[in-house]
């Protein structure tokens, strides 16, 4: 069974996922403001990164310390299989839950 | 090449927040603003750093708070109160010198009686509250160096806690709004130190090395 996830998890799982090997907190971040049109914060992002890596749904990695960081390390997020089930589970949920909505309250119609 | 504002840095890395968030925040940081320097130029990267640094704080301070386990609860109160011990001979000296000094200079010490009429107590509890919470804050701030502002705010916390306590038993010479007030100065003056603490502390990047 995969590990209850909230919306913003998601959004962030979904992002990380489309990023490929280039899943780090900045990248992470600017994609979720452009595609939400939400300005998060940098600690909202890792906290919810941090999250989904407790949780078993993203592994991480560390690269090696880079000038422009001031001498930091990049922190590379990967999905894990965990994380893939869960984003499939939360789009069959949204899916079913969808289904059946009246077409004039749907976004193409909005 | 443009530095990121250090003061920040420290204040941030001395929330003892998990070092792996807190370098990767500060690393994410650092590289948003040296991009911000070359588009927007230094003034305004300057003030988005402020802003996201501020933004940062209750995150990093929740995880840190969550790092505190049972255990380290009386080492902290322990660090609370060699701040306190350590304040009182620095008081003192400063007392003696003050009262040297307005002796010399021919000035009669205003009267002190602690009562809540007196404006000159109450002056003088709202001067002394501030300045004795600086220094505890900061000694306190120094002793917890693993996260300095935590240090600061469990020393203003705990000696608040024993002057409430105290007040149980033995009358306070002060109103309960004057309290409250002077206890709110104290509080708040123990995190001033805590980042004057800070602030002298040089952020450095070493603990990212070490993340596995």
């Amino acid at each position: 069974m995969s590990a209850a996830i909230g919306q913003l998890e998601l959004i962030v799982l979904l992002t990380v996922a489309r990023r490929g090997d280039d899943a780090y907190g900045l990248a992470v971040r600017r994609d979720l403001s452009e595609r939400t049109g939400r300005d998060y914060s940098i600690g909202a992002v890792y906290t919810t990164l941090q999250r989904l890596e407790d949780k078993g749904l993203l592994r991480s990695k560390a690269t090696d310390p880079l000038p422009v960081r001031g001498g930091r390390s990049r922190r590379l997020f990967k999905l894990t299989a965990a994380g893939a089930r869960a984003m499939r589970e939360a789009e069959r949920i949204a899916t079913s839950v969808w289904a059946g909505i009246p077409s004039t309250i749907r976004l193409e119609h909005a | 090449m443009s530095q990121p504002p250090s003061a920040f840095e420290s204040i941030l890395k001395s929330l003892g927040a998990d070092p792996y968030l807190s370098e990767v925040v500060l690393g994410d940081l650092a590289e948003e603003f040296d991009q911000r320097v070359a588009f927007d130029g230094e003034v305004e990267a300057r003030r988005w750093y402020v802003k996201e640094a501020i933004r940062a704080v209750p995150h990093l301070l929740r995880n840190a708070l969550g790092q505190i386990r049972v255990g380290e609860i009386p080492r902290l109160i322990g660090v609370a109160l060699y701040s306190w011990l350590a304040l009182l001979p620095i008081s003192l000296s400063a007392w003696v010198v003050v009262s040297l000094i307005m002796r010399l200079g021919g000035i009669n010490l205003p009267t002190l009686a602690p009562t809540p009429t007196n404006p000159m107590f109450l002056g003088f509890v709202m001067l002394a509250m501030p300045v004795a919470g600086v220094t505890g804050g900061y000694i306190a701030a120094w002793r917890n160096a693993r996260a300095p502002l935590i240090g600061a705010a469990a020393f203003g916390i705990v000696l608040s806690s024993i002057n409430l306590i105290a007040g149980l038993f033995f009358p306070s010479p002060l109103s309960p709004v004057s309290r409250i007030t002077a206890l709110t100065l104290f509080n708040l003056a123990a995190l001033v130190g805590g980042v004057l603490r800070a602030v002298r502390l040089k952020p450095s990047a070493s603990s990212a090395l070490s993340i596995s």
